[in-house]
């Protein structure tokens, strides 16, 4: 076994996943190898102090507290109470009723002064006939 | 024999008819793995029982829907693992804020961290093995998620790497990738300290 398949198998041997003839071949490698055994004794050290971090003795009662949260009311937000998500509905409607009734009203505008822009056009266009028929006839000069 | 998965897949199915008692025996037999694997995670005691009594209130509200298609722990780890990253999430941070300083269990009965007897151990040997607790417990929660989740499941519950693969959904070999580079890391920053 070469050092870099042997250090391939670190968590494999650390985990008991190799069969027993890899891990009988893993062990020899060990034994033989200065520079892996000294990797691998880092390996299996760091992995031994994590296993010291304590673990956590649940409080007296804890069961019969679950149980009781089990019952108990929904904890809810503001955002979640239903007059607070009516008032929000209401809101976006008269919103949306008063924009669109700001962009009809727009709209209505825009339609009139297109109307009177073309009615005084048409005006415009009675004149610049006006004009050219008193030019032909010598009364303005163009 | 019936084995420990077959109790709680029993107790599952009373549990899914809305029986309470065995609602209550589920909790206490695996309260105190809950509780620990959330505590590894997030590092402080109290918090650590509030989110524990949320999965386990989550795990009744899903009896309908619960099947035993998998081993009853893995889908309560899954459940776990899914409340730990929702509380990172809403806290919008990926290490702990606080560390809770590890104190012996409480007369009053409050959570502790169990550790070995003080009394066997002088004053000087104490303070340097709660640093090193300290400096695994920093090392371990700066680890990305599913780094962390992979070491807490294997290492102190002794999931195999399938069941890990469940939790985390994922495969296996990308397990054995993330156990491989916590160690690394792990190795590194807790260099000096074996």
């Amino acid at each position: 076994m070469n050092c870099q398949k042997f250090q391939n198998e670190f968590d494999d041997r650390l985990d008991g996943r190799l069969d027993p003839a890899r891990a009988q071949a893993f062990d020899a490698h060990t034994a033989g190898c200065p520079a892996c055994r000294s990797e691998w004794q880092a390996y299996q050290a760091v992995w031994e102090i994590v296993s010291r971090q304590p673990s956590v003795v649940p409080s007296f009662g804890f069961a019969q507290r679950t149980l009781r949260r089990l019952h108990a009311p929904v904890e809810r937000r503001f955002w979640q109470l239903p007059v607070f998500r009516w008032a929000t509905a209401l809101s976006l409607l008269a919103l949306m009723c008063l924009t669109g009734g700001l962009a009809h009203r727009q709209a209505e505008t825009n339609r009139r002064v297109a109307a009177y822009a073309a009615a005084q056009h048409d005006r415009l266009d009675d004149f610049d006939v006006i004009v050219a028929l008193d030019s032909l006839a010598g009364k303005t000069d163009l | 024999m019936t084995t420990p998965n077959e109790i709680d897949v029993a107790l599952m199915q009373r549990v899914k008819a809305g029986d309470e008692d065995a609602f209550r025996e589920l909790i206490e037999r695996h309260q105190r793995a809950v509780i620990s694997v959330i505590y590894r995670a997030l590092g402080d005691a109290w918090e650590s029982e509030d989110l524990a009594q949320r999965v386990f209130i989550q795990v009744f509200r899903s009896a309908r829907r619960y099947q035993p298609t998998a081993k009853f722990t893995t889908w309560l780890y899954t459940i776990t693992h899914n409340a730990i990253r929702n509380e990172y999430r809403r806290r919008g941070r990926h290490a702990a804020e606080s560390f809770d300083a590890l104190t012996q269990p409480g007369e009053t009965g409050e959570p502790g961290a169990q550790l070995a007897d003080p009394q066997a151990i002088d004053p000087g040997q104490l303070v340097i093995e709660r640093e090193l607790q300290k400096q695994i417990q920093a090392a371990v929660q700066l680890l990305p998620e599913a780094q962390r989740t992979a070491v807490i499941l294997c290492r102190f519950e002794g999931l195999p790497y399938e069941e890990i693969a469940t939790v985390l959904n994922c495969s296996v070999s990308a397990v054995k990738s993330l156990l491989h580079r916590a160690r690394e890391t792990l190795k590194e920053k807790l260099r000096g300290y074996y």
